[in-house]
Parts: structure tokens; C-alpha cells; sequence
């Protein structure tokens, strides 16, 4: 194989700079500058590639982002599955290998590129780094603009003074206002930019377009400008003998810079001229069927395209937004004038090829014509054409000019498909950029967490909370631990890390109004000092988040939400407040974090606070169930609150949260002599399930009423308004099949989720009543529990209902979903 | 958050006095601050957080006092004056601040951010209020759940240049 480098010249490349890469297991030199396709054509590896579907040989046809053929998988010193040689930067120790079309997932850990992501606010915003677009940027940059200027190549030449230049960048989708996302890769990195600029400059250039003739996809066969742009940047002839077929001027011009570059140039063919004969006898075929302005991301935010007959081609038409402009070649400017020529006549059509990436020709288009499809929309579904990774970018305006002209109509009926964000493709991990593995959303931890850690947690996710699922002991499994947690709270005590529960404080003399009009009870009727416990229903009436409202004063509550629900709740609380009720003098305040809670539950609870030493008054006449007392616990300031989830007698000790970590372990010391067990979500729901209580969002579903509940006392019946009251007067909401919360008893453990139905025929589909919500082995009582939502379930109750799985059926009876202690005979301890 | 990794980071712990303070802006002590933007009232820092809604922040300790100096100047009018000192963690980032951009979208630029400006705003998926008290030093609340995630996500950040 013979160098093609030149002597002398190529702008991009360091000559004192060479590198050694591989490609397709040879070792070759390039230099620095180079593109793997530059230096592949420099090693004289004319050819090298494989079309994906027929396997015919392929070489380099283009320059830059828009080629078809030449496909690479790069395995050092990064990993991509596939990319375009004329956009991978040579770099010292570069694997290459050929793909054809399609990449291969990597059987082993590959060396990925860092990803990252990045914001940037400029006013001006260039995507091009060709003249027009940096004479846009020196501009700009003149009148005091901050100017970047995105390049998909890796140089930009003359690059502008006072403008921040990103080669390696590629923008992929124009978004409303000036919000550009661009992709910069560059070995090792790539890098996802998030660019809000007052203007957007669309320099994007345009794209030589190639002339569909038999064997037009043989390697040797180059556009004229990717050539011309070989000897000047690269310093490197890609052929010896060449051949030019040209529409415009532009082309004689690529084949004089080959001439000089010392190529023998023995045809020069016009339209109506058939170069499929001469290919035999040349090692260079060059093509110029005119130029198309690369709008891809112009009509990707819905610039529309007007066709022009002495460019040939498409250009913007229409206004653009204020902000959005489209300058130079992009724009039609300095473009040749170009007949439309498309392809060359003949009698066979099939090695005529129009996207050479999908293996697509002119008696492929022609054929789907046949079958029906007229709109270039519905000729790309049937051949596929543009749809491969370069995006159609030398075969879109081709093959809608093919149709137009097979169809006998206006060269402008029909124009290129329709754009998409992205312009080019881009690996998942630049998306994800930062945020994988542990940063891959937001782990919230509370203060306490790092006891539960040392003493070995097993966590479950609650929202983006990480809580203690169960603490396992030596050797014991989570069921293990989970009843002995559960025995703990029932028989002795047990401790509990609430923190995560959404707190809010609600201020101002309308605050009680405020709060009649969220909740479907009253808590204006509430004392200070009082606890209730409330539903929050959305507009449609179905229950949205419990929690309960401590009365601290006339004019402020501070109340709860559920751990996954503590920002939907204060959203809402400020969207009623500020759209519709701006009158209520009313301000909510998050003051979740602001307080650890520790919850002490069982039996032993108030000899454990008793012991942890509080001024707090705990008897039962002083400090009666849902009330709450402000005071001292372990010497630091408190309000405790008699609440609880368990059935149990329960103290939730509220602190600064900065002290929560030192409360805890206090808890944890002196309720040692009583037994004092920490426990984890899994033994609440399985307490709390034994109660009956439910939990938003495993025992509703967004479907669920309070009276579906069984909870219709929590309901007012009064005339005063709330939110959801007029959806839960809806004949639907009323119906008497609905579903209803019901206790299951079982001999086995139904399944969470499990369908039921009232007879099992044995014989599929069976009317299904209902499901199970929530299901434990109960370790009070010994036996399974669930609680389950039944069409007219109440009525039911004693009856029988079946859960068919696939290797048994089960058969629960139903009761009340109360399974534990049904008179509350243990709340007061 | 621990104090090696706030190190790695050239990034120190703070602990303040923290008070929301929700009123109208007619009757607040202070001068209320332009949005996004800082004043001082009585050695505090006044943070805008919404047309009637703010953050002041003073020295550990003085929370109480704070909460009552408030309380007294708005006696008579609708207010919440709240000690929120334990809501959010407190740390100071000195010099690469660049880093903030790689997960916060305001436009953090030095020709327009400067010091005495504000924003309750995003970084890496989680709220943080970021106040620029100093040419090379951004004070950043941030929740103490989500802290450890704001601190991972800034060191596993790298600055960038042109």
C-alpha cells in the first residue's frame, strides 16, 4: 500500500506529531490532526468498509458528519459501538475496527468515556464555525455579547478572538427561547452542554449532495468538496485518476484543487453523462449534485422549507422567531447555482444508490411508490431511507426529489421528512452524564442515619428517602426480624426513626379556615394543644395524603404528610392559597428537616420516656392520646406527641433535627433496661396492617374514597366546602359496587396484588372482584393477614373470596380490616 | 456531610441561625431586598426568596433573638416567623464555583452574578438557596438529607476551560 500523504500541506495536521493507531488489526501512523478517516485514506485504505444489508465493499465518501460508509466501533483508548472515521479524532494508540451499520453491545466492561454535563448562558449563540458563522460570533462578540461557538469538527480555523470555541461539538435540538442542547465529544469525554442564549445563529453550512448512477456506492466514489477538503486540511490525495460529474461550479473547483494537488482529472461529466462505465478504470469518482443547506436543526423547531430552482435545493422559508436566524451556505448564501439533477437514467435502477447506510436505490424508492406510498413520510417507513445513524443527511433532500421526480411533480411538492431532535445520535450515559450509580437520583438520608448504618440496617427506598427497612440481628433473616421487631412494640417497647415525615407549619389568622377548606374534617374546631388526624382528597374527591394537624396556637398548626408526599402537599397547600383563595391570610412554611422525630412505641413507652428523663407530664389524665406537649426530653428541647401508627401507646418526641442523632441514641440507652428495640418500616406496615390503618399509596391508588376506606366518619357532613366535597357527590362516587377495604383471613399468604374473584371456576377469565393491598404474616396473631379492596366488600363480610395463582388458589375469609386489638384498648398503654 | 469531604471541595461547614420570615413586604424591619438579591439588617444577612418571603441568617445562636426582633416589629400584622436554623446545612464553596454549573442551570457567569445576589434554585436534582456572599465564595443551603448528594455530585464535578 502506497502513502497518499502529500509532501506538503494540510492545514489541520501536525506533521511533527505522528501517531500510531490500529485498524481492522493493521497498525498504521497518522499525525496529529488527523481524522481516522484521513489517515485511513493517507495509509492508501481506500476501501475497508462493508455495506450492512448487501455487503458490498465501501470506502470513504465524505468529510465529515454526514458519511455514510465509512463506520467504526473504536475500542481504545474509549468505547463507541459505532461511529462515523471522519469524526473520530486520531489519537496515539486509536483501535478501530469496521462496522457495518450496526454496532455490537461490548461483551466485556469497556473503557467508557467520562460523561458530564454542563450549563451555559451566553447571548449569543453560534452552531457553525465555517465564515458566516464566525464572522456572526466576531459580531457578536463586538457589541459586548458572551459568543459560543459550537463546531462539530475538531478544528475550527481562525478560530474568533472574545468567543468561547467548542470544536467537538455537535448542537442536537434547537428548543423554544434560545435553549440549545449540544453534545461536545472529544476523546475520553463527552460532555452534554445545556446552552440558554438570547440569539441563535444557525451556521450550519451546506451539505454536497451525490448523484445516484450505477455503482455510485463503490469506494472511490467521494463528493468533490470531501476531496478537495482531504488535500487542503489533511494534506492528502485520495486518488490518483480521477473523474469529476458535476451540476454546478463549485465541483470544477474541487477538481482544479485536485489537479494542482497533482491527480490526473480524465473526464469532467455534466448532466445526462453516465460515469458508471468509467468507474473500472479510476481510482477517484468525485460528485457534486449541487448543495443542500444542512436545516436539520432548523426544521427539527418547525422552520419550513421552500424550494429554490437556481440553487436546487431547500432553503428556510418563513420567519423565524426573534431570537432564531440562519446565516450563510446554511441560509443559500455564496451557494452555486445547480441544475436539478438527481440521478443518471438507465434501465436497471438497483445498484443506483441513494442512502448508501440503509442499502437503499432508486428501484427501491420507485418500487415503494408502486405499492402506494406517495408521501415521502410514508416512502422513509417503507425503504427506511434517512433513518440510519447519519440521519439521512446526503440521502434526505435525494430521495425526496427522487419521489417528486417519479412522481411526475414539481420539484417542490414534496420536501425533505421531517426533523427530530437529536441531530446526531448520543449515548445514553451523556444523558445520564453525573447521575449514575449512587448520584443517579438524590439519596436522602436522615440525621439519624448513620446509627442505623452502624448497626447494620437493611434499607428500603421510600420516595428518595434510604429508611431502615428491618435491623436484622446475628443471623436472622428479614422475616426473623421483623416479627421479633413486631413482638417488641406489641409486648415491650420498640423505637422508630420518623424523620422523614413532611412537616409544615401553617400560619395566620385564616389558618384553621385554610386548613377546613384541604381537609374533609374539621381542625378549626381543634385546641391548641389537640391533635387530629385528617385526609387530603384531590379535586376528583379520592383520597391524596393523610397526616394530622397539631393545633399550636389559634393562628398556627403545624402539620404532617407522608414521608413521599411532603412537597405535593405544600405545592398544593401554595397553589390554593395563591390561585384561589389569595384572600386567606395564610403562610405555609417546610419545616420537615427542621425536626427529628423519634418514635417510641409499645407497651413500655412511657417508662422508657420516663427514663430518658423529661418534664414533660406523661400521665394518661395530663397527656391524653392526640394531644401534644412542649418540653424537655434528654435535656433537649421537645414536643412530644401522642400519636400512634402501632395501635400501641406511642410518644413521637419532635427535636431540632441538629440534635436528632443524640436523642435517639438516649432513647436507645435508656430504654435498654426495658428492652428497647428499633424498628424498621417493614414491622409499621405489618403493625399497622394488624390496626387496619391504612397507608396512601399501597392501600389507595388514586381510585379510593374515604368511605371506600370504611372512613366516611372522617368526612364532615355539614355545608361547608372542601376540596373534593362536590367529586364525592358524583353518582360515581356513590356507587354501591364499589370496591371497600376488607380484612382477609388465610391459612397461606396471599400475595400483594393478587386478583380475587368470588367463585374459582378453575376456568379463565373470572369476573374479578377485587385485590389485595397489603398482606403480612401477622407475628401477634400468629396467622396471615391482608387487607384487601372488594367490590361491596363490607356486604361480603363473612362470606369467602379466591385468589387464583398460577400453581394454587387460595381462599381468604372476609371480615374487618381491624385484625388486632379492635376496641383500641392499648393506645393508653 | 463530613469535614474531609467538604476539604476536598476547599469548602467549609457554617453553622448559622436560620429564620423564615413570611409577611408583606410594607411592614417588615428590613429594607426588603430587590429580588434575588441580599441586604443586611442588624448584622444579618436578608435573603429574597419570594416577593414576600425571606431567609435571614445570622450568627449560631442568635436564632431566638431573631425570631423576636420579628416577631416584635410585626406585631399587629399577618406574618410567620419561623427558626428553620436545623432545616438546612450551611456550607461556604470557595473558588471553583464554575463547578456549580455543572448542575445548576442560573446563569452563574461572573459578568452577571455577583456578590449580593440570591436564588432558591437546583443543583444535581436537589433544592438548594445559593448566595454569593463574596467575589470568590458561594454560601449554599441545602437540606442536611440531600447534602451528602449535593457534596458527591460537586466532587465528582471538574472545572472546565476553554
Amino acid at each position: 500500500v502506497t502513502s497518499r500523504r502529500l509532501p506538503e500541506g494540510g492545514s489541520w495536521i501536525d506533521r511533527s506529531r505522528p501517531l500510531t493507531f490500529r485498524f481492522d488489526g493493521a497498525e498504521y501512523e497518522g499525525f496529529d490532526g488527523d481524522t481516522l478517516a484521513s489517515a485511513l485514506l493517507a495509509n492508501g485504505v481506500t476501501g475497508g468498509f462493508r455495506s450492512p444489508i448487501l455487503g458490498r465493499p465501501r470506502g470513504v465518501m465524505t468529510a465529515g458528519p454526514e458519511e455514510p460508509n465509512a463506520l467504526v466501533e473504536v475500542s481504545e483508548p474509549w468505547f463507541d459501538p459505532i461511529v462515523a472515521a471522519t469524526t473520530v479524532e486520531l489519537v496515539d494508540g486509536l483501535v478501530a475496527e469496521p462496522r457495518a451499520g450496526v454496532g455490537r453491545q461490548p461483551a466485556t466492561d469497556v473503557h467508557a468515556s467520562r460523561a458530564e454535563q454542563r450549563h451555559l448562558h451566553v447571548e449569543t449563540l453560534v452552531v457553525g464555525g465555517g465564515p458566516a458563522g464566525r464572522a456572526a460570533a466576531v459580531a457578536a462578540a463586538g457589541r459586548g455579547d458572551r459568543v459560543l461557538l459550537v463546531d462539530e469538527r475538531h478544528r475550527v480555523d481562525d478560530p474568533p478572538k472574545d468567543v468561547t470555541v467548542l470544536p467537538r461539538t455537535t448542537a442536537l435540538g434547537v428548543y423554544d427561547d434560545g435553549y440549545v442542547v449540544a453534545l461536545e465529544r472529544s476523546p475520553e469525554l463527552e460532555r452534554l452542554w445545556h446552552v440558554r442564549a438570547g440569539r441563535v445563529v444557525l451556521a450550519t453550512g451546506a451539505i454536497e449532495r451525490p448523484i445516484a448512477f450505477a455503482g455510485n456506492d463503490r469506494p472511490g466514489v467521494m463528493l468533490a468538496s470531501a476531496a478537495a477538503a482531504y488535500i487542503e486540511r489533511f494534506g492528502v490525495l485520495p486518488g490518483d485518476r480521477a473523474a469529476i460529474l458535476t451540476t454546478n461550479d463549485a465541483g470544477r473547483v474541487g477538481s482544479e484543487t485536485l489537479r494542482r494537488a497533482g491527480a490526473e482529472l480524465v473526464r469532467t461529466l455534466g448532466v445526462g453523462e453516465d460515469p458508471s462505465r468509467l468507474l473500472d478504470d479510476l481510482d477517484l469518482m468525485l460528485v457534486s449534485g449541487g448543495w443542500s443547506p444542512n436545516l436539520t436543526l432548523w426544521r427539527a423547531i418547525g422552520g419550513r422549507l421552500r424550494f429554490d430552482d437556481t440553487l436546487a435545493c431547500f432553503l428556510p422559508d418563513g420567519d423565524a422567531p426573534p431570537w432564531l436566524e440562519v446565516v450563510g451556505t446554511a441560509a443559500g448564501d455564496d451557494l452555486p447555482g445547480s441544475e436539478a439533477y438527481w440521478f443518471v437514467e438507465a434501465d436497471d435502477y438497483s445498484e443506483h444508490f441513494v442512502d448508501l447506510q440503509r442499502d437503499q436505490t432508486v428501484a427501491d424508492i420507485a418500487s415503494a411508490l408502486d405499492a402506494g406510498f406517495v408521501s415521502v413520510e410514508h416512502v422513509k417507513r417503507a425503504t427506511y431511507i434517512g433513518t440510519a445513524i447519519d440521519q439521512g443527511r446526503t440521502s434526505g433532500v435525494l430521495s425526496a426529489a427522487i419521489v417528486n421526480h417519479l412522481l411526475g411533480a414539481a420539484p417542490d411538492a414534496q420536501g425533505p421528512t421531517g426533523a427530530r431532535p437529536p441531530a446526531v445520535p448520543l449515548s445514553y450515559a451523556a444523558i445520564a452524564g453525573p447521575h449514575r450509580g449512587d448520584l443517579l437520583d438524590p439519596i436522602r438520608r436522615t440525621r439519624i442515619h448513620p446509627w442505623h448504618l452502624e448497626h447494620g440496617a437493611v434499607f428500603e427506598d421510600v420516595g428518595q428517602w434510604k429508611r431502615p427497612r428491618y435491623l436484622p440481628g446475628e443471623g436472622e433473616d428479614m422475616d426473623a426480624a421483623v416479627a421479633r421487631e413486631c413482638l417488641a412494640v406489641r409486648n415491650g417497647v420498640g423505637v422508630l426513626d420518623a424523620s422523614t415525615l413532611g412537616k409544615i407549619e401553617v400560619v395566620g389568622p385564616d389558618a384553621a379556615e385554610f386548613l377546613d377548606r384541604m381537609y374533609t374534617n374539621r381542625m378549626s374546631t381543634l385546641r391548641a394543644g389537640s391533635i387530629r388526624y385528617g385526609f387530603l382528597l384531590g379535586l376528583d374527591g379520592m383520597v391524596a395524603d393523610d397526616g394530622v394537624a397539631m393545633r399550636l396556637a389559634d393562628d398556627r398548626f403545624f402539620v404532617t404528610t407522608t414521608t413521599g408526599n411532603a412537597a405535593m402537599v405544600l405545592d398544593r397547600f401554595e397553589e390554593w392559597l395563591q390561585t384561589e383563595w389569595p384572600d386567606l391570610r395564610v403562610y405555609c412554611t417546610s419545616v420537615t428537616e427542621q425536626w427529628a422525630d423519634v418514635a417510641i412505641a409499645g407497651p413500655r413507652a412511657r417508662e422508657v420516656l420516663s427514663a430518658v428523663g423529661t418534664d414533660i407530664d406523661l400521665s394518661l389524665d395530663a397527656f391524653p392520646f392526640m394531644t401534644f406537649r412542649d418540653g424537655e426530653v434528654a435535656g433537649v428541647p421537645a414536643r412530644v406527641a401522642r400519636v400512634s401508627f402501632t395501635g400501641e401507646l406511642s410518644y413521637e418526641v419532635l427535636v431540632d433535627g441538629r440534635r436528632g442523632l443524640e436523642v435517639w441514641k438516649a432513647v436507645i440507652e435508656a430504654g435498654a433496661p426495658f428492652g428497647i428495640t428499633p424498628y424498621g418500616t417493614e414491622a409499621m406496615h405489618v403493625l399497622r396492617a394488624e390496626k387496619g390503618f391504612v397507608i396512601v399509596g399501597q392501600d389507595t391508588d388514586g381510585t379510593v374514597t374515604p368511605d371506600d376506606l370504611g372512613m366516611g366518619w372522617i368526612v364532615r357532613k355539614d355545608d361547608s366546602d372542601f376540596v373534593g366535597r362536590r367529586s364525592l357527590r358524583r353518582p360515581d362516587a356513590q356507587r354501591e359496587d364499589r370496591k371497600q377495604l376488607v380484612g382477609l383471613l388465610s391459612n397461606d399468604l396471599l400475595p400483594e396484588g393478587a386478583q380475587l374473584v368470588e367463585e374459582d371456576t378453575g376456568r379463565a377469565p373470572m369476573p374479578m372482584i377485587g385485590h389485595v393491598t397489603s398482606s403480612y404474616l401477622s407475628p401477634s396473631l400468629s396467622h396471615p393477614i391482608a387487607l384487601a379492596m372488594i367490590e361491596r366488600g363490607r356486604s361480603r363480610r363473612g362470606g369467602t373470596v379466591f385468589a387464583p395463582l398460577l400453581e394454587r388458589t387460595i381462599e381468604a375469609r372476609i371480615g374487618d380490616p381491624i385484625f388486632y386489638d379492635p376496641e383500641g384498648s392499648r393506645r393508653d398503654g | 456531610v463530613t469535614a474531609e469531604t467538604l476539604v476536598g471541595l476547599d469548602a467549609v461547614e457554617v453553622n448559622l441561625a436560620q429564620v423564615a420570615a413570611r409577611a408583606d413586604p410594607g411592614h417588615v424591619p428590613f429594607e426588603p431586598p430587590d429580588p434575588n438579591t441580599v441586604t443586611t439588617w442588624m448584622g444579618r444577612d436578608v435573603l429574597w426568596l419570594g416577593p414576600d418571603e425571606w431567609l435571614l441568617v445570622g450568627e449560631l445562636g442568635t436564632e431566638g433573638v431573631i425570631v423576636d426582633d420579628l416577631k416584635a416589629a410585626l406585631a399587629g400584622h399577618h406574618h410567620s416567623v419561623i427558626d428553620v436554623s436545623a432545616n438546612r446545612t450551611v456550607f461556604d464553596l470557595t473558588d471553583g464555583l464554575d463547578l456549580l454549573s455543572t448542575g445548576c442551570g442560573l446563569d452563574l457567569d461572573p459578568r452577571r452574578w455577583r456578590p449580593g445576589m440570591c436564588a432558591q434554585t437546583l443543583f444535581g436534582g436537589a433544592q438548594v438557596i445559593v448566595h454569593q456572599r463574596e467575589e470568590r465564595t458561594m454560601r449554599v443551603f441545602v437540606r442536611p438529607s440531600f447534602a451528602d448528594h449535593v457534596v458527591s455530585t460537586l466532587l465528582a464535578a471538574r472545572p472546565f476551560r476553554p
